[in-house]
């Protein structure tokens, strides 16, 4: 299943709000001033998510997996890439590379940080597409095989949506990507929510 | 039957162990569990129904507020981390310290419709994040001495290779006492040493230095530099070097003001030279160059100069043994080839002549009437009498000829390439000399005739001695034919 261009467009449109409430947030959080872009929102298959993320060196990647279930259900996970993850937690803690190997520590962190994004981000296309959802406690994920859940699935038709979102700490000259996965059971009712939006 | 007491909707939340506390949107307090009024000593009748700012205005700042909002309109759950928040509420421990609090935040549903409330569960990780503290505290303590350790050993085996370095390049320094030979020895080892791009060891020749090797594994045209005279005045880190007698580093010659450009130097960057001192006395220097700024460094130019100390000693002993060699050919009278010298220069230039077939001719002469001379004027005399012949062949022969005092006032002359016809010539130029000379003595000038014989190599001549017996022989029947005068063997 394709999106169209003007539904990728309103897609993009509200990733791009949810991603500015975001960033309002973990302004506030820090002292420095964090830009959040996203330059890339698309629609991928199993089979290429799944060719996507064997190309990361996943056995170090990590992710925050958020549920929901209402008029459509499924997952957003953020996925933290190793160098990004390190520093973000470097920025969020203050701490320096010595102690980046203590778990607990960069769990905590991007946790929380998994959690404001994909709250900015569900908030958004809650708030835009007017629909109520409900949320399960988001997770914090390091088991490859626990990320590639969703890459596994063999539903027929099975699509996500792969958004690409660059971070950018701008006193620090901090720079990163992370990556959200949008999944919904089946992407027909998104479109329809999508349509509806749009008034066509 | 009795009616059980009504269960309060929110008081399931006093069976966990974590504090849990319900808001509502204007932030009134709807519930505040038993574990909570432990932590905080604030009962529940006190708190529910007002506002948690009023006891905990930390909870009213705004990157509370802002994440809060979207729980009261049954948004996702919000997390507020240990790590970036340390806590929510702030509660006291006995130590003064505050416990440490991961919080998660869920909408609840409330009475009116698509309003909720807030459920913060508020766990306490006080102890966990001390004991994670005091690992890493443990842990840096581990890291820092194991760093530590690694840094002291590594300088360890540095002093080790280093003083390996110097036992093996002093016994080779010692293994030779030929001058050559030992400065080949010198720059075969100074890379052990020092690293370094180009090697320039020149000897101290009154004001001047002359470049006795020159070595660069990197950089060519060293051949440039290799045989050059330099004028110490001109230079002022030679000057440097042999007035204060230490070494000169210059890290990057474009910052000093006293490097000379010279075309075979603009490539440069980088000096360290020592001076090679013996007993007080500089006889010369060893530097090192390189084309990248600060490769050099006053440490290394210390180890430079320990090694320029062992060079400096075997140089040394190299000298002393060639002028003790020199000493031990050479006749003290008349400072030409003695006997023994003769035989062991002239030997291996008979060799040569043997090998290659050239011509040579040894001429064999002696002073006539020697005996009377010693007689009538006194062995002191006789001695200036020696010396003015001596200097007379040495001024009467080429350089490449070969001089020496045979026996008492019997010389040889062995001249290489020289066609037996062409030795006579010399030997009568030479005789016709002596006759000429006047010797300056105390009792008045003394004139002096010589007897020559001269024979030239065959290709049956077995050997030095025996081409100089020839010349013997030859030099025998000048005698009997009544001195004066020059006679060829055959």
């Amino acid at each position: 299943m394709k999106l169209n261009a003007p539904q990728l467009d309103a897609l993009r449109e509200m990733v791009n709000i949810g991603v500015g409430q975001a960033a309002g947030v973990l302004n506030a959080m820090l002292a420095s001033h964090v830009e959040l872009r996203v330059p890339i929102v698309e629609v991928l298959t199993g089979a290429e998510l799944r060719q996507r993320i064997q190309s990361m060196k996943h056995e170090h990647i990590s992710a925050v997996r958020l549920g929901f279930k209402g008029p459509f259900s499924g997952n957003a996970s953020l996925i933290f890439l190793p160098e990004s993850a390190a520093k973000l937690v470097i920025m969020l803690t203050g701490d320096d590379n010595s102690t980046l190997d203590l778990d607990s520590i960069r769990i905590g962190a991007l946790t929380e940080v998994g959690n404001i994004v994909l709250n900015g981000i569900m908030g958004a296309i809650g708030n835009e597409l007017k629909l109520h959802l409900y949320y399960s406690v988001p997770s914090y994920l390091e088991n490859p095989a626990d990320i590639l859940m969703a890459a596994n699935s063999q539903a027929p038709g099975f699509s996500v949506v792969w958004v690409q979102t660059s971070f950018t700490v701008v006193k620090q000259q901090i720079t990163g990507d992370v990556i959200l996965l949008f999944e919904v059971g089946s992407l027909d009712l998104l479109v329809q929510a999508l349509d509806q939006q749009m008034g066509v | 039957m009795v009616d059980s007491p009504a269960l309060e909707p929110f008081e399931l939340l006093d069976h966990l162990p974590v504090g849990a506390l319900v808001l509502a949107r204007d932030h009134t307090v709807v519930f505040w569990n038993l574990q909570l009024e432990e932590w905080t000593g604030v009962p529940r009748d006190q708190i529910v129904g007002t506002c948690i700012t009023q006891r905990f205005p930390n909870l009213g700042r705004p990157i509370y507020q802002a994440r809060l909002q979207g729980v009261f309109s049954g948004g996702a759950p919000v997390i507020f981390s240990a790590q970036l928040h340390q806590y929510v509420i702030p509660i006291a421990l006995p130590d003064g310290q505050f416990r440490t609090q991961h919080t998660t935040v869920t909408a609840l549903a409330s009475p009116v419709a698509d309003e909720f409330y807030a459920l913060l569960v508020i766990e306490d990780v006080t102890d966990m994040t001390r004991r994670l503290q005091e690992y890493r505290g443990l842990r840096d303590q581990a890291l820092a001495q194991a760093r530590e350790r690694q840094r002291a050993e590594e300088a360890e085996h540095e002093q080790r290779v280093l003083a390996e370095a110097f036992r093996d390049i002093a016994a080779a320094l010692n293994g030779t006492l030929e001058l050559n030979q030992l400065l080949d020895e010198i720059l075969k080892h100074i890379g052990r040493v020092m690293r370094y791009e180009m090697v320039n060891l020149m000897l101290l020749e009154g004001d001047t230095v002359r470049v006795v090797r020159s070595q660069s594994p990197t950089t060519t045209g060293n051949d440039a530099v290799l045989g050059l005279r330099i004028r110490i005045a001109d230079l002022p880190n030679l000057r440097q070097m042999l007035e204060l007698g230490v070494p000169c580093v210059i890290p990057d010659t474009a910052m000093d003001a006293d490097w000379v450009d010279l075309p075979v130097t603009r490539w440069i960057r980088s000096y360290a030279g020592v001076p090679i001192v013996t007993r007080q006395q500089t006889i010369g220097f060893l530097t090192l160059t390189s084309g990248t700024p600060n490769f050099f460094s006053q440490p290394q130019a210390e180890r430079l100069k320990t090694f320029a100390d062992q060079a400096a000693t075997a140089i040394e002993n190299a000298r002393l043994y060639a002028q003790v060699q020199q000493l031990a050919i050479t006749d003290g009278l008349t400072n030409l080839l003695n006997r023994r010298g003769l035989f062991q220069v002239g030997t291996s230039e008979f060799e040569r002549t043997k090998r290659f077939q050239h011509p040579l001719t040894a001429i064999l002469l002696d002073i006539d009437h020697f005996k009377s001379i010693n007689d009538t004027y006194g062995h002191a005399a006789g001695d200036l009498v020696l010396v003015a012949l001596a200097d007379c062949c040495r001024y009467n022969i080429r350089a490449v000829d070969i001089a020496g005092r045979y026996g008492g006032e019997e010389f040889v002359l062995l001249l290489p390439e020289t066609t037996l016809p062409c030795g006579l010539q010399a030997a009568e130029r030479l005789r016709a000399a002596i006759e000429a000379m006047r010797v300056p003595t105390a009792q008045g000038a003394i004139s002096i005739t010589i007897s020559l014989g001269v024979a030239p190599f065959t290709e049956q001549t077995n050997d030095l001695a025996e081409l100089i017996q020839q010349a013997d022989r030859a030099h025998y029947r000048a005698k009997q034919a009544g001195r004066n005068r020059v006679v060829p063997s055959t």
